[in-house]
């Protein structure tokens, strides 16, 4: 059921109407005019998506190859959720606002009702409120399968940070594309990652240059409007030696009756010193109470960190979303790397989530650490699934992995499958896992100083996660704890 | 899936020797097993091995042999029962029903159509056995190929009491595959032991499924000691067996705490070298409330090898007040050993207690420099912190002559011999 959007009220910021609505306030659709293709998956779509694009030669190549590969592998099934088989005939692979044939030159000429949703989302568009101070972030944004707008270039590109939607970079700077796409996620590395890499439509692209630090956290917003339509989209972070950036991503979906597929490809490329922060605040729409709807977000993300002394961190938190699939990886290949992982996953009434990392150690003296807080709250079943591999030439490897699931309610679940592969007889490596829930002392000493029972269970899972909400840039620290919130209302009592 | 002829001719061998009333449960099983084959490791259970290749080996049933001199195993004051090759040497052939597994469809299939009778006992409400069983089951392979098939049962009563030995034995010779199952019942209140050891020879693919129901109030202990292929000479004939590793052990340990108040405590020691791919899963499922388990393991990469460590729990929907914990922790002696570990949780009720941890690392330089500042010299130093951190699961065989073989086995490996006795071991284990 598509809610109208003019049944609920447009929020002024997104995050306090998000609290005061109680349900999933970004389940509107936008009434924007969109082209897209027939449902169905073919060669001849691929081309088509390839041409509408207008790709060079190479891409469409590397479009085919994984094509090809796909139709040649089998759907995985070992991760621990359940879900109908899902057609994959029935996707529309393409689709993008009408207005954006032709792309406006600046944001003046960006369709209103685009501006507009991004305004009940709570993402300020217009360079000059930012500029105004009320916040640093450089925007990029994905309607469906095309980037329409993207922020501060200018001030970036001072600096001699390129970001654009990965179309662009692919016109602009085709030498750095080519060289980088697929050198992380190869077009045949997984089932979903090959069907990516064959259709995918846009994303965001981000080369930092040797010893620049980026000027201000870049962060991208996606959001899937039309019906029936999967995203596919691609991301490319690429930092030279001694370059810093920050990246935040944001998700966002109508809500309907149907499942809608997100299959994301999200590649980070650290040479030599070079530090990638990568956050996600994940809340694609979770489906209603009985599991009817809701996005099934098969992602692939992975982090290569080529040079030495090179860090890549991961943090997400996963809210939304019918079924989570994902692990955000880090291959540590200089010496020296570090590569960490931040997760709050929560799920609740229906949902499923099977997410975690991998950490491969290549390197010599390479670091990882993992922090993994998963809550499951309703009928919801969370799964942390997590890789630590030393490989033989990996001398004085280290990890520690932390591993903790907090249950509310006595029909949930939660499940843990570390995997640890030790090649190598000077790692070291350790995990730990705990399992519990909401202690009724807990709750009883918060309810004797008159906190509510909500407001208790929301400090207490607030306390359970502090640890990776204090990875997080501050303006997602606070969106990611009141959508915590929202997300657990009605699951105690 | 295509199956080398040759288990078809060994099944109608086989087959042709069976009373007319088992044959169709039989040929139904070998059906089964035509039609799924061996697991790959396509299948999440089996990620690290793929048991596939061996579908398409040449197979024989193992011929009978004289019984071996079996001196250097045999316990003193044990109730003794032998197998050689399958077949009993001291026991007499019971009729027994066909093993039911819940494994792979193929590898139950397998199993079931070649099973022959192992140990079946029975143990009557409120007897203590008051010797030790001790089950050796001895393979003395003179062809490659040679395979047979063993199923085992124990059942105990109420408020029975046993301790069982179960020692796996493999005699030099040529490749070979076999499967064993182990069916254990405890009713309510009764208690078993269980110590198995695994000295399989090298060349051999071998494959047991132990599963154990524990009753209310019932409480399972067990031990495995997996010490397989202590030289690593070749054999003819390995390469084709065996594509990565000349030797490859898969054990499924299944113990289903089905009423409350069921306890088990699974415990586990492994020493791998000699190119040993040895996988052990271990399962506890607690499928009732009040249940409590406990688990240790402790592994040795002493040389190339590839050694697999899966620990899963399961708490059910309902079986609230479980109380769980797991423990693992691998030393990594030499370079070309690779250790896998993996403790799982599948939690399914909320008011449980389980914790879980995991480590791999080696001896601390600390402690050994503790050591040999005191005189101690160096390889000593280094066998005495090794044997102190498998003594946490060594310490559980109740059998202490038992014990002290284990013990000055896999010290004597370390290059320093430590002077164990018995009477230091029972200090030890106090």
């Amino acid at each position: 059921m598509a809610a109208n959007p003019s049944d609920i009220p447009v929020p002024a910021e997104g995050i306090e109407a998000l609290v005061q609505n109680r349900k999933y306030a970004a389940g509107f659709v936008t009434d924007v005019e969109s082209e897209r293709i027939a449902p169905g998956l073919s060669e001849d779509v691929v081309r088509l998506i390839s041409a509408k694009k207008q790709e060079p030669e190479w891409l469409l190549e590397f479009r085919l190859k994984a094509f090809r590969r796909w139709l040649s592998m089998r759907e995985p099934h070992w991760a621990h959720v359940e879900h109908p088989r899902i057609d994959f005939q029935a996707i529309t692979y393409w689709s993008a606002p009408k207005s954006m044939a032709n792309r406006p030159k600046s944001l003046d000429e960006v369709d209103p009702k685009l501006i507009e949703t991004y305004n009940k989302l709570g993402i300020p568009l217009k360079e000059q409120e930012m500029l105004a101070g009320v916040q640093n972030v450089a925007v990029d944004v994905v309607f469906d399968s095309v980037s329409v707008a993207t922020t501060f270039k200018q001030k970036l590109a001072d600096a001699g940070v390129i970001f654009c939607p990965i179309s662009e970079a692919v016109r602009e700077h085709p030498e750095l594309v080519k060289k980088y796409l697929g050198s992380v996620v190869p077009f045949g590395d997984n089932y979903y990652a090959a069907l990516n890499s064959a259709v995918f439509s846009d994303g965001s692209f981000v080369f930092v240059p040797k010893g620049v630090r980026c000027p201000m956290e870049l962060s991208t917003y996606f959001r899937i409007n039309e019906r029936n339509t999967g995203q596919f989209e691609r991301t490319l972070i690429i930092c030279e030696d001694d370059a810093q950036v920050s990246y935040l991503e944001g998700c966002t979906a109508p809500q309907r009756d149907e499942n809608q597929l997100h299959a994301a490809v999200v590649e980070l490329v650290a040479l030599d010193r070079a530090e990638i922060k990568y956050s996600t605040v994940q809340n694609w729409y979770p489906g209603d109470e009985n599991g009817v709807g809701g996005i099934y977000n098969f992602v692939t993300k992975r982090g290569d960190c080529r040079g030495r002394a090179s860090k890549i961190s991961w943090t997400q938190v996963e809210t939304g979303s019918a079924i989570t699939w994902k692990y955000p990886s880090c291959i540590l290949r200089g010496d020296d790397s570090v590569g960490e992982f931040y997760s709050v996953a929560l799920t609740h009434h229906r949902q499923q989530a099977d997410t975690g990392t991998k950490m491969i150690h290549l390197g010599r003296n390479t670091k990882s650490t993992i922090v993994s807080k998963g809550i499951s709250a309703g009928h919801g079943q969370q799964a942390y699934r997590g890789l630590v591999r030393v490989l033989e030439k990996a001398e004085g490897a280290r990890n520690h992995t932390q591993c903790d699931s907090l249950l509310i309610g006595d029909q949930c679940g939660a499940h843990t499958f570390p995997y640890t592969e030790i090649r190598n007889p000077t790692a070291i490596i350790e995990h730990e896992a705990t399992t519990s829930k909401i202690a009724d002392d807990q709750l009883f000493y918060c309810r004797a100083r008159g906190i509510g029972e909500e407001d208790a269970v929301s400090m207490i899972v607030n306390g359970f996660c502090k640890d990776v909400f204090k990875e997080l840039p501050m303006e997602f620290a606070v969106e990611a704890q009141k959508l915590l919130q929202v997300s657990l209302e009605g699951a105690v009592g | 899936m295509t199956i080398h002829a040759s288990y078809g001719e060994a099944f109608e061998r086989f087959a042709a020797a069976l009373p007319a009333t088992e044959r169709a449960a039989r040929a139904a099983a070998f059906d089964t097993f035509a039609q799924r084959g061996l697991p790959d490791d396509g299948i999440e259970r089996w990620h690290y091995t793929n048991l596939q290749p061996f579908a398409a080996q040449p197979v024989h049933l193992a011929l009978a042999t004289a019984a071996p001199d079996l001196s250097a195993w045999r316990l003193d004051g044990c109730d003794e029962h032998v197998w050689i090759n399958g077949r009993a040497l001291n026991d007499a052939a019971a009729p027994a029903p066909l093993p039911s597994l819940d494994a792979h469809a193929g590898l139950a299939g397998l199993h079931r159509a070649f099973a022959t009778p192992g140990l079946q006992l029975t143990v009557p409400r409120d007897v203590r056995l008051d010797r030790p069983l001790h089950v050796l089951s001895v393979s003395d392979a003179r062809e490659a190929g040679e395979m047979f098939h063993l199923a085992h049962r124990i059942r105990l009563e109420r408020g029975a009491q046993a301790l069982l030995i179960v020692q796996n034995i493999g005699l030099p010779g040529a490749t070979r595959f076999s499967t064993q199952s182990l069916s254990i019942e405890l009713a309510e209140g009764a208690q078993l032991t269980l110590v198995r050891v695994q000295d399989e020879a090298r060349g051999t693919t071998h494959w047991l499924q132990t599963a154990a129901d524990v009753g209310r109030d019932a409480r399972l202990d067990v031990v495995n000691v997996d010490l397989p292929c202590e030289t690593a000479d070749p054999i003819p004939g390995e390469a084709a067996a065996a594509k990565a590793s000349g030797t490859l052990i898969r054990s499924d340990w299944r113990v289903k705490l089905a009423a409350p108040g069921a306890h088990a405590e699974l415990s586990g020691l492994f020493g791998a070298d000699g190119r040993v791919h040895l996988d052990n899963q271990y399962e506890i499922d607690h499928a009732a409330p009040h249940g409590t388990s406990r688990q240790w393991f402790r592994g040795l990469g002493f040389g190339p090898s590839q050694a697999i460590l899966n620990g899963r729990v399961v708490v059910q929907r309902g079986a609230q007040k479980t109380d769980s914990e797991q423990r693992i922790a691998n030393l990594m002696l030499a370079k070309g050993a690779e250790i896998d570990a993996k403790p799982e949780l599948e939690i399914y009720a909320d008011d449980v207690k389980c914790a879980h941890g995991a480590s791999c690392g080696q001896l601390d330089d600390a402690a050994v420099f503790y050591l040999r500042a005191r005189g101690v010299p160096e390889a000593q130093a280094r066998a005495l912190l090794i044997y102190s951190f498998i003594n946490d699961v060594l310490a559980r065989v109740p059998h202490v002559a038992l014990r002290l073989r284990l013990a000055r086995r896999i010290t004597a490996r370390l290059g320093a011999g430590l002077d164990l006795s018995e009477a230091t071991l029972s200090g030890a284990a106090a």
